[in-house]
């Protein structure tokens, strides 16, 4: 066994298999036999080129994947130790609803355009916690680093920046103090100055709290910036994972080599301009598709 | 060859009445063949729209856009053409720039007709061949037949470069060209960028808010903040000794993957 005993762990995947309907008669394997875990308070990083499948493991762990019968999953998703994989619709929202708090890239597909900033962050309070409401809103707009909370939570979306916006999300997410926060690229909409202000909230919010973590990222910066261990996706698979300063300092998977020398070769000097190169990842692909 | 922005405004009205909006005021601008001209600033900064006022996509509220010292906006259709042909847009959204009903051999090709860059169709289909195979997409033969959802996104950036460059401008004005991609994608796109300023004498226009691309790739650099330009200068300097308080500031933001 692995070290998910040690200690309980908020999150436990394992050979998480999931695919998707591409066409009338066609489907992809988007995820294969992913296994991940997340412990108490712990940050956990995902991260992959578009199409690892990085989002659709961060979708399937928050059960928002779409509502098709096409849609299937298999393997394992215990959240909080309960399993979630083949668990019915309403016992699912029951644990994920007070356990999972997620933020997305565009906040403006996740706001409601037509009602106020406050009410929607005071939806995503239990209604069984009591005690002040508004109060409370308040308090997690300016813990998510809003200024003039009371003022904010009277404006609708689309009066606020995106910087703001992506703030309104991460206070409707840790509204419900949740144990574990899924974050899918919320920064990558965002400008430089902008990003470092909203990883800088959401920091704090998930320090305070105590809350886990995932964030998942094509940006290795930010994920170096953010998280404790990181998980390497390429194709739907885990090639690699490790301590976010081992994998990032000595990469073993000649994957996540590629991947970080074409990162580098975009910012330093010294690298020339580098391109993962089609026979590596032919060779990888056939790698991949023998070991399934 | 020389594009040039003259002290161009660009200034815009509110339908309703409301107040106007000075997207871009006073810019001083030149950019060249063989140049990597780069523009940075953040989201709002004007940037975009004085892509737009170089590209002549909108008519400038004041000062004037001039190639080689003449000046670009309100002539014939003939000079138009002609311009468009030395001056090319490279935007951000791929999808969104290609017809999705068109394969990829007919978008490009049309422009190659469209301009009179070749006539017969075997020439068309040879000159398109060849811009294809420049971004790098070889064999051509299997992309001409694809439609642009059959490609991923850094295939289809590709495609629009190679539908620029398939004109041989001397001029690309590139609009976030590479931002939405991933790393080892926008290194191969950039790669054949940089080839083809230095084969062939192409210059940029590159517009966008990623610091750390451009002191990779620029050679002259603009700095916008609401709308104007705050500072500008050779690459080296800009990244080396910035002047102005939001040039320090943009840098000290820039994310950078420490080794």
């Amino acid at each position: 066994m692995d070290d998910v005993t040690e200690g309980r762990a908020i999150l436990d995947v394992r050979d998480l298999q999931v695919f998707l309907p591409t066409g009338a008669r066609t489907e992809i394997e988007a995820v294969s036999s992913v296994s991940l875990h997340v412990a108490d308070g712990e940050r956990v990083g995902i991260v992959g080129e578009s199409g690892s499948g990085k989002s659709v493991t961060g979708r399937a762990i928050a059960g928002l994947l779409p509502t098709s019968p096409r849609v299937r999953v298999n393997g394992s998703v215990r959240v909080a130790g309960i399993e979630m994989v083949g668990a019915g619709r309403a016992a699912q929202e029951k644990v994920r609803g007070k356990t999972v708090g997620m933020i997305f890239q565009d906040p403006l597909t996740f706001l409601n355009p037509t009602m106020k900033i406050g009410r929607q962050v005071a939806e995503s309070i239990p209604r069984s916690r009591g005690g002040d409401r508004q109060a409370e809103v308040q308090r997690f707009l300016a813990q998510a680093g809003l200024e003039d909370a009371a003022a904010l939570a009277r404006r609708f979306p689309h009066e606020l920046s995106g910087g703001m916006r992506q703030r309104v999300l991460i206070a409707i997410a840790i509204a419900k103090l949740p144990e574990l926060i899924i974050a899918d690229e919320p920064t990558t909409a965002l400008d430089a100055t902008v990003q470092q202000r909203v990883l800088q909230t959401l920091d704090d919010a998930v320090r305070t709290l105590g809350t886990s973590l995932i964030l998942i990222s094509h940006d290795l910066a930010v994920v170096a910036q953010m998280t404790d261990r990181v998980y390497v996706m390429y194709r739907g698979r885990v090639v690699e994972s490790g301590t976010t300063a081992d994998v990032l300092r000595a990469p073993r998977h000649p994957y996540t080599q590629a991947l970080l020398t074409s990162v580098r070769s975009l910012t330093d000097d010294g690298v020339p301009l580098y391109s993962i190169p089609p026979s590596l990842r032919r060779s990888l692909d056939e790698e991949l598709t023998h070991a399934s | 060859m020389r594009l040039e922005a003259k002290q161009v405004s660009k200034v815009f009205r509110s339908r309703r009445g409301g107040g106007e909006v000075h997207a871009v005021k006073n810019a001083d601008l030149v950019a060249e063949a063989g140049r990597f001209v780069a523009i940075v600033g953040e989201s709002g900064s004007g940037k975009s729209t004085l892509a737009r006022l170089l590209l002549d996509l909108i008519p400038p509220s004041g000062g004037s856009i001039e190639l080689d010292g003449k000046s670009v906006n309100g002539r014939g259709r003939a000079a138009t053409i002609a311009y468009r042909r030395s001056v090319q847009a490279v935007l951000q959204d791929p999808a969104g720039s290609l017809n999705p009903r068109k394969r990829v051999g007919r978008a490009i090709g049309e422009v190659i007709r469209l301009h009179g860059m070749a006539r017969t169709p075997a020439d068309v289909r040879r000159k398109t061949a060849e811009a294809l195979s420049l971004v790098g997409m070889v064999p051509a033969e299997a992309f001409v037949d694809r439609f642009p959802h059959e490609l991923s996104g850094g295939q289809r950036q590709r495609v629009l470069i190679a539908r620029a460059i398939a004109l041989s401008p001397r001029i690309i004005v590139a609009d976030e060209a590479v931002s939405a991609l991933d790393a080892s994608v926008k290194a191969s796109v950039l790669k054949v960028m940089v080839d083809l300023q230095r084969r062939l004498g192409v210059g940029y226009v590159f517009i966008t808010h990623d610091l750390p691309v451009v002191s990779k790739v620029a050679d002259y650099v603009y700095v916008m903040k609401s709308g104007e330009i705050v500072e500008h200068g050779e690459k080296t300097r800009i990244f080396s000794a910035p002047d102005h308080p939001y040039t320090k500031k943009l840098l000290a933001a820039a994310p950078v993957l420490e080794a």
